[in-house]
């Protein structure tokens, strides 16, 4: 299974950082989900769940208050004021 | 023994007790230098990434036209200042408002007990300000900014290099640089460019605020760990000497008196 490297970065610090084989969350435009692979993109993130299946096959849920999602071509960096697992 | 015996013992005892009171405070200072680090750490990452975010978005052709990348002219400059909550820091809070004098003209947000005092402004506490603080701080700063009311921002903190040294400047935050180096082509942006910036600024300038409010509390607990050293060395310094001084007085009166017996019992 193709992975690419994630972090979720918050004020109280990195809460993933690590590969990820998938993310799923709500965007501006709706739901939507990050595979390896993906192009460019940047979009503002509704509050929410979101899921996210680690290298491992580990599924892990947490909750989002809202934040940024970039992704670039090495890295996908998901910024949130406020998130729990 | 004479009054200037006596004298002495008074001082001697005032500074130690003024010892035990700078040895305590640099004990709690240390306690939470740690932690305060850990915390800076913590949020300077955030910022970091975040500005990586910012950077692309405002390399981006669309964004041009953002309020949030105008440059002008007139410089009507807002300065958020960070100061500490409490003095006793050594020059941590003296040097803040001297570079503060720079900036004469800037209009003022004061964060921290003594510069809240010192420039009337909304009390925010330094070590207890939390990120529902600094998000409304920052949609204020960011609507004023769109809205033409001020042409730029900056923050004056006291930046953490190590645990002796520190460092006060000011940190430019609006309006926002274009790099040259960041190429922002070939993105998507959901749902549009200008939408996300807007989005992304006030948040961006948040988590610049709570790092930069981490990092001066940081810097305070270290400035005042080694203003009490310093304190405590020089009390230790000042005891001694006033203890020679003591014990000289009180030899010189036993001496004054086996004079006075001798010559009594001889005449």
């Amino acid at each position: 299974m193709n992975t690419y490297k994630l972090v979720i970065a918050s004020p109280d610090g990195n809460l993933y950082d690590g590969q990820a084989v998938s993310l799923s969350l709500r965007g501006a435009d709706g739901d939507l989900a990050i595979l390896a692979g993906h192009i460019p993109f940047i979009t503002s993130v509704k509050p929410g769940k979101c899921i996210l299946e680690t290298e491992d096959g580990e599924i892990k849920e947490g909750r989002i208050e809202g934040g940024l999602l970039t992704v670039s071509g090495s890295e996908v960096i998901l910024l949130s004021s406020g998130f729990s697992w | 023994m004479g009054s200037d015996a006596k004298q002495l013992r008074n001082r001697i005892k005032s500074v130690d007790s003024t010892m035990h009171l700078t040895r305590a405070m640099g004990l709690v200072a240390s306690s939470k230098i740690r932690r305060a680090t850990e915390a800076m750490a913590k949020s300077r990452r955030y910022a970091e990434a975040f500005s990586r975010a910012v950077d692309i978005l405002a390399a981006s052709n669309e964004c041009k036209k953002s309020p949030y990348l105008r440059q002008s002219d007139t410089a009507r400059t807002r300065l958020v200042v960070i100061a500490g909550d409490r003095g006793l820091a050594g020059g941590y809070n003296a040097n803040v408002f001297r570079m503060l004098r720079e900036y004469p003209d800037a209009s003022v947000i004061p964060i921290g007990k003594k510069a809240c005092d010192k420039l009337h402004g909304k009390l925010y506490s330094a070590e207890h300000f939390t990120p529902e603080e600094a998000s409304q701080l920052a949609r204020v700063l960011c609507d004023d900014f769109a809205a033409g009311e001020y042409d730029r921002l900056g923050i004056l903190y006291t930046g953490y290099v190590s645990v002796m040294t520190q460092e006060t400047k000011v940190k430019w935050v609006l309006p926002l640089e274009r790099k040259d180096d960041v190429k922002g082509t070939g993105m998507i942006f959901e749902p549009d460019e200008m939408t996300v910036l807007g989005y992304a600024v006030s948040e961006y300038v948040t988590g610049l605020l709570v790092a930069a409010v981490r990092e001066s509390f940081a810097s305070e607990v270290a400035a005042r760990r080694c203003a009490m050293d310093a304190a405590d060395k020089n009390a230790q310094i000042m005891i001694d000497e006033l203890s020679l001084a003591y014990n000289r007085a009180r030899q010189g009166a036993i001496t004054q008196e086996l004079i006075e017996i001798v010559a009594g019992s001889g005449s």
